[in-house]
């Protein structure tokens, strides 16, 4: 009897589990995979995916970051490879914010629920910590690791728990039946940073937006000197000189790479359920807004530590390596934030893969005269906070209100007092500036002038509702028809 | 760590594994005071310097004053830890807020010696408030020092209730830390199931506050019903905030044979302001009472002082929730309530006297007054004025205290209902509201020592549902910190 009264409690607790998880899946509740990251959920760019290889066929998908999302142009990779080949070649970018090393896996699971890549072009990370403590702020593995305990752990450790905690189904629809019972709606699944820019038929993220770098400019300023006596010396340090080798074995027999290795690509290679499937690493820098900088033998020197570090990994995987960095000259215009690269950008970067990977020369298209609009536009800058927001080439008649002013801060916030200009500019229009306020100091969400339009008043309203949104989360956004 | 992250999971465990894997008392303790200092350790393991000053001050001093002959040593002992203890905490605390105040009015010099980068320690006002009570007990020869600095230790440490009360009494605690607990599940099970109301209370706090946020951040964008409805969000949010971390901390320490006080007792359904007080943060109300109201003399000098002492407690009390002219305005605020109930209550009996009340009493028109008046007008009020005075808890500026006030009284010149459309949330706040009718002046639902079949089952289930909405509500989001913990 006692025993039985025992064995009631924690089996009445673990009945109501039960109870519910089939409730969960009864429910259909929709499940929006990105959670498990803290960051964006893919639902719209699966679409994209499947809408082209009904239409054309997907031979390649390119994954990666946030950083690989912009800055390489699937569409310019398949332009370039079927003109030059004569046979068609369609390559899409699954590249989402915040996906780093270990969640590529995940990534491709979802990609071969639909098609079958010939080939995949994977984002090379970086061996860092600082790779790591890259990730949202949000998510259960920044959390350990930011911990004084989960500081003195492995990930070793902490990544299996990452993925064997946060995989379960019933823990990933938490969010949606959250806002269905907070709301009485199910959280709309949202896209990418296709929400804030458009996406093409080839997955890539659209942005013209562009860092100004005044050279006046303290931030940018600051963002060098960042970059120069901190970042660099740090990252140099972090990979060993290819003459050391006595140096170099330690590193990479280190129990680090292999659980870098183990967790990321190896873990990339297993899921595979094609055996066909061919891999290539692509490198290009972490730091975007290190393009705008003067080369200096130091960061000569990472970069060439960084193409020895992926040769190293690629020859041990026993997989292709692709630097799609080399030689690109990308200047200011280049970069929209001090992470990111631009459209413009990805389609010089997305032709430089193409060209490695058919291994030959390819007759370079003429550069936009970019310093002149560049010039232009230096003119009308009104403070120190400003951002560029260009209409995107192929969307004339419509301007993007960007939610964020990212690429107007490098390293610091404006502080809460000081007012935040916004330029929207029309594509063959005059530009216009509007004063714009940062809705508090803690983000850098700007509220839209209500004066504009009755959209961006919304867009405002909405941004209101969702102030706990980071960064990095998608928002909505409103496009301005032109009249 | 938090109490709701996942973090604090393995680290229960781990913590109960090795608790109970000794059979010896003091090992025991041992464990507890190892596992609350990496449970303190965890925000900033620097801090843990702090805590150990005052531990260890307490500890000596306490034996001073204990063995010196005379009133005068042992009150110079007094003053040496309570000077001790309150420059420390006024420091941390208040340091940056009186050299920022002075500076506002006109004394320019302050501002150099603003500290930048004051870490304010995670508790540091309960652990405190907790220590200094055992020596003022010692110096009032009500207690004998403690003879271990491990056992003090580990009750001023003691990590269920360390960062935010319920502030235990050394008399209540200790005893029981020291103790052999054996294992006993039905324990374990009553503080699961406690810790589960709890998790459910405090995730539903959140969900509350993601609700009124919005307002709160941009006042000046809120329409007036948007203020009054984000008013009662916040009321009913700090409510589920702190009592959920109470009930968590009761819940934790009953799992290894612990009772800690209760901390809330339906506060809410109080229908005046000092019943407001004998159920809201009953922990702080009785040490406020019991170490300075009544030692500014407390109602013993005269109708004028005990209102004057009401006041001063009142405003200190506001002053020990943080550093800041809104938590002072709050304290005097709850103190001019209470004084003018008294003072209305004063006037009522001058009015009807002794014998007039009896007669009152006796009649019909009494019966209509007491229930009527008295309980749903003095509730009525109580929670109004209360639910008010959160304002000052939530709103820290003064130009946004001043928005708030006009557009309040906007309202009521052209009171308009909120527009908003039903949630589901919205059930769960009655429904709390009913589990604290039911719960109001009794022992807990489910007790150690009245588990049944029946029982078991209904409280397994019902924490299993507990444990469910507070994941549906938590997980995935960023982690809230609870409000009493930045005092």
């Amino acid at each position: 009897m006692t025993m039985l009264k025992k064995i009631l409690f924690p089996f009445t607790f673990l009945l109501s589990f039960l109870i519910f998880s089939s409730i969960v899946t009864k429910l259909k509740v929709p499940i929006l995979e990105g959670q498990k990251f803290g960051n964006i959920p893919l639902e719209r760019k699966i679409q994209k995916l499947i809408e082209l290889e009904k239409s054309d066929g997907v031979d390649a998908i390119i994954l990666g970051a946030s950083n690989t999302e912009f800055g390489v142009s699937a569409q310019v990779l398949s332009e370039t490879v079927t003109l030059a080949t004569g046979k068609k070649f369609v390559a899409y970018n699954f590249g989402t914010g915040g996906a780093d090393f270990y969640l590529l896996a995940d990534l491709i699971k979802i990609v071969e629920l639909h098609v079958k890549p010939k080939y995949y072009f994977l984002q090379g990370y970086h061996l860092s910590s600082a790779i790591l403590e890259s990730l949202s702020e949000d998510s259960l593995y920044k959390k350990l690791r930011g911990s004084p305990v989960g500081s003195f752990l492995d990930y070793k450790i902490l990544l299996p728990v990452v993925d064997k905690v946060w995989n379960q189904k019933t823990l990933l629809a938490l969010p949606s039946l959250r806002s269905k019972i907070v709301f009485s709606v199910y959280l709309t699944p949202p896209s990418t940073n296709s929400d804030v820019y458009p996406l093409n038929k080839y997955g890539d993220s659209i942005s013209y937006n562009y860092l100004y770098l005044n050279q006046g400019m303290e931030l940018v300023k600051l963002a060098e000197k960042f970059f120069l006596d901190k970042y660099l010396p740090i990252s140099i340090d972090s990979y060993p000189p290819n003459e050391d080798a006595e140096k170099k074995k330690a590193f990479f027999t280190s129990n680090g790479l292999n659980v870098f290795l183990n967790t990321g690509y190896r873990k990339i290679q297993k899921e595979t359920s094609f055996s066909e499937t061919k891999f290539y690493i692509i490198s290009f820098p972490k730091l975007a807004i290190e393009s705008t900088f003067p080369k200096t033998g130091q960061s000569k020197e990472l970069n060439r530590r960084f193409s020895s570090f992926f040769i190293e990994i690629s020859k041990l995987l026993n997989i292709g390596y692709i630097d799609a960095y080399e030689n690109t000259n990308l200047k200011s215009w280049h970069v929209q934030d001090d992470t990111h690269y631009n459209t413009f950008a990805a389609e010089i970067i997305g032709r430089k893969l193409a060209e490695k990977f058919l291994n030959k020369t390819l007759p370079n298209p003429p550069e936009p005269n970019d310093d002149a609009l560049f010039e232009l536009e230096k003119e009308k800058l009104m403070g120190r906070w400003t951002s560029i927001i260009r209409s995107p080439k192929d969307l004339e008649e419509n301007i993007l209100i960007v939610k964020y002013l990212q690429n107007a801060n490098t390293h610091k916030l404006p502080p809460s007092s000081e007012k935040v200009n916004l330029i929207i500019r029309l594509e063959k229009n005059n530009s216009q500036i509007f004063p714009a306020q940062r809705i508090d100091s803690n983000s850098y969400q700007v509220e839209i002038p209500k004066n504009l339009l009755k959209a961006n008043a919304m867009y405002a309203a909405d941004l209101l509702n969702s102030a706990n949104i980071s960064l990095s989360a998608p928002l909505e956004s409103y496009s301005w028809e032109k009249k | 760590m938090l109490f709701h992250t996942f973090t604090f999971l393995p680290f229960y465990i781990l913590f109960i594994a090795c608790y109970y894997s000794f059979s010896n008392p003091k090992f025991r303790v041992g464990v507890l005071l190892f596992f609350s200092n990496v449970f303190y350790g965890w925000w900033n393991w620097k801090l843990l310097g702090l805590i150990w000053l005052t531990i260890g001050l307490d500890f000596i001093i306490s034996k001073k004053i204990y063995r010196a002959n005379t009133k005068k040593e042992k009150f110079r002992f007094l003053l040496v830890t309570l000077i001790v203890n309150f420059s420390l905490l006024g420091f941390f605390k208040y340091w940056n807020f009186f050299m920022g105040s002075f500076h506002s009015i006109g004394l320019v010099a302050a501002d150099r010696f603003v500290v930048e980068n004051l870490i304010l320690p995670v508790g540091i006002s309960f652990y405190t408030f907790q220590s200094v009570s055992y020596s003022l007990d010692v110096y009032r020869e009500r207690l004998k020092p403690v003879d271990s600095i491990i056992d003090y230790a580990a009750y001023v440490s003691f990590f269920p209730q360390l960062v935010a009360g319920p502030i235990e009494r050394i008399e209540s605690l200790l005893p029981q830390i020291v103790r052999f607990n054996k294992f006993d599940f039905d324990h374990f099970i009553s503080g699961f199931y406690l810790f589960s109301q709890g998790l459910f209370r405090k995730a539903l706090g959140d969900i509350l506050s993601d609700l009124s946020d919005p307002t709160f951040k941009n006042v000046s964008n809120a329409t007036p019903e948007d203020i009054i409805l984000s008013i009662f969000y916040f009321t009913f949010q700090i409510y589920f905030d702190f009592s959920g971390y109470s009930e968590m901390a009761r819940g934790l320490a009953r799992t290894i044979g612990i009772e800690l006080m209760l901390n809330f007792n339906a506060p809410y359904l109080s229908t005046s302001f000092q019943e407001f007080w004998r159920r809201w943060h009953i922990s702080l109300s009785t040490w406020l009472r019991d170490y300075l109201y009544i030692s500014l003399g407390g109602s013993r000098k005269g109708f004028v002082l005990t209102n004057f002492n009401l006041m001063v407690t009142m405003a200190l009390g506001g002053l020990w929730h943080g550093a800041g002219l809104n938590y002072i305005i709050w304290g005097a605020l709850h103190g001019i309530y209470l004084v003018a109930q008294r003072i209305l209550e004063a006037i009522f009996e001058s009015l009807f006297g002794i014998s007039g009340i009896f007669r009152f009493k006796q009649s019909y028109r009494f019966f209509i007054w007491k229930r009527l008046f008295k309980n749903a007008f003095g509730w009525l009020i109580t929670f109004c004025f209360v639910s008010y005075t959160w304002l000052y808890f939530r709103v820290y500026t003064v130009s946004d205290i001043e928005i708030v006030h006009k557009k309040l009284f906007l309202w009521i010149k052209h009171p308009v209902l909120p527009v908003y459309s039903f949630s589901v949330v919205f059930i769960f706040i009655p429904m709390l509201w009913i589990y604290d009718i039911l719960q109001k002046d009794r022992k807990d639902f489910f007790r150690p020592d009245n588990t049944t079949i029946l029982r078991n089952v209904f409280f397994g289930f019902l924490s299993g549902v507990f444990v469910i909405l507070s994941l549906i509500f938590l997980v995935g989001k960023p982690t809230k910190q609870f409000i009493y913990f930045q005092f």
